[in-house]
């Protein structure tokens, strides 16, 4: 890569990275804590670029009140949401690398005898990374750290929001400004990761995971992640929500170039949660790689 | 590897989880269920009395009806409001019963508390019926005096209750 094109580039992540975390705008907000995903698809093998296709369907079962209190809903009330993503990522040399995202999205909600459902476009995320602590030599301690931060384009509008039964699906009506680090480490046939990202469209929200993963054979790879997404006085007094996410993951790694990875998240094993919807995830991503 | 050695790495890491969820107030082992409509009824209050038809002999709240020519038109429009459940701190969900036929997308709704001097968030709202709206997300987000604000057509009503 050129030396002009690569110093673009490092301003552009930076200027993205200023703009997430300097400026405020008040707008009408998404959801709270939709349990999607906040990493970007990194590169974390030697491959140049990945291509992946995920599916999700997500269920709100229930909703935390501010005393956290939980109620789970009835038979009569149902909302879920299917997904269908398509991911991709590109190293543009050994530490910077561009992703983006495209989901495609339907809700469908019921109430008593009323039912309503939406499908669109829902945020589409453009963003960069860097490896901060690449892994040039061996250690067994010290991780490799990415810093990332993505943009996700405003698709809604307060007026959709609102109607409908809130089948709402394209996402936040401002630019979601996203930034975080990520650090991943395998040491023998276990790995762990940590994530602590930082998002922020009318309100911020903050995200922090951290995991375990065990290498079986034959590509095989259990794991589970848990954390926090706390998001800040998205009430009109200053009233947070609090979710935490457990993850639990099944990935399967065939033909050196592909995997498979079945994840099942749950936000009602761990409190306390407060002022959210209490979803499960069941998600399914199939990625390509493709070497130098 | 064997399926024992398997065992053995993966079960501390369960019993972690486990305990973590037991000492954590876990929504899963600590929640209540909606409560389950009454038969015959719709998204009224399991709590609440048996819905009757909203006229003019029952008529909790209403709007005046805009001034027409024909003089059998109705004087007001009557409303009667019901939460699903009893409210609590959290979502709730109302639903709105009518004399006649009315379009969701002439009102606005929102919630507000009165001594406090602040509101709540946006609530969602849907024909249920020609005669009946849905109000969901209806965030109460702490105890006191709640006003539901109901604009109509420039006009505005309260329903006031206490939490």
């Amino acid at each position: 890569m050129s030396l002009v094109s690569n110093i673009l580039l490092r301003i552009s992540v930076a200027l993205i990275l200023l703009y997430t975390l300097t400026t405020h705008n008040t707008a009408f907000g998404s959801a709270c804590c939709s349990a999607s995903s906040q990493v970007p698809t990194l590169i974390t093998s030697d491959s140049v670029m990945q291509l992946g296709l995920r599916t999700a369907r997500s269920s709100v079962i229930g909703s935390s009140g501010p005393n956290t209190t939980s109620r789970f809903y009835n038979h009569e009330r149902s909302d879920i949401t299917y997904r269908l993503e398509l991911l991709g990522a590109y190293a543009l040399n050994d530490r910077w690398q561009l992703n983006a995202s495209i989901p495609l999205t339907k809700r469908v909600r019921r109430v008593d005898t009323a039912e309503a459902e939406h499908w669109g476009l829902s945020t589409v995320a453009l963003g960069g990374s860097y490896e901060l602590v690449p892994e040039i030599e061996y250690s067994s301690w010290k991780p490799r750290v990415f810093l990332f931060a993505s943009i996700g384009l405003p698709l809604s509008n307060s007026d959709e929001a609102r109607l409908d039964l809130g089948t709402h699906i394209h996402g936040s009506t401002s630019l979601v400004k996203t930034a975080g680090f990520f650090l991943l480490k395998q040491f023998n046939t276990v790995d762990w990761n940590l994530l602590l990202a930082q998002a922020h469209d009318a309100f911020y929200t903050s995200v922090a995971s951290v995991g375990f993963g065990w290498h079986g054979p034959e590509g095989l790879r259990l794991g589970v992640n848990i954390g926090p997404t706390y998001q800040f006085g998205s009430g009109l007094l200053g009233q947070n929500r609090l979710v935490i996410d457990t993850s639990f993951n099944l990935g399967l790694s065939f033909f050196d170039d592909y995997s498979l990875n079945i994840n099942y998240l749950d936000q009602t094993l761990f409190g306390p949660t407060k002022n959210s919807e209490l979803s499960r995830v069941v998600n399914l991503l199939f990625l390509r790689r493709f070497d130098l | 590897m064997s399926n024992r050695t398997t065992l053995v790495r993966l079960g501390p890491l369960l019993c972690v989880l486990g305990l973590a969820s037991a000492c954590s107030k876990s929504p899963i082992l600590n929640h209540q269920e909606e409560e389950v409509r009454r038969a015959g009824g719709s998204v009224s209050g399991a709590s609440q009395a048996p819905q009757n038809a909203i006229n003019e002999n029952n008529c909790p709240m209403s709007f005046n009806m805009p001034s027409t020519v024909s003089e059998n038109a109705p004087a007001r429009l009557c409303l009667q409001l019901r939460f699903s459940d009893p409210p609590r701190e959290g979502n709730n969900t109302v639903r709105l019963d009518f004399s006649h036929d009315v379009d969701v997308r002439e009102f606005n709704i929102d919630l507000w508390m009165p001594t406090m001097g602040h509101g709540s968030e946006p609530v969602i709202l849907s024909q249920l019926a020609s005669k009946s709206i849905l109000i969901q997300d209806v965030w109460l987000i702490m105890p006191g005096l709640w006003q539901i604000r109901m604009r109509w057509r420039g006009q505005l009503v309260n329903y006031e209750f206490s939490l």
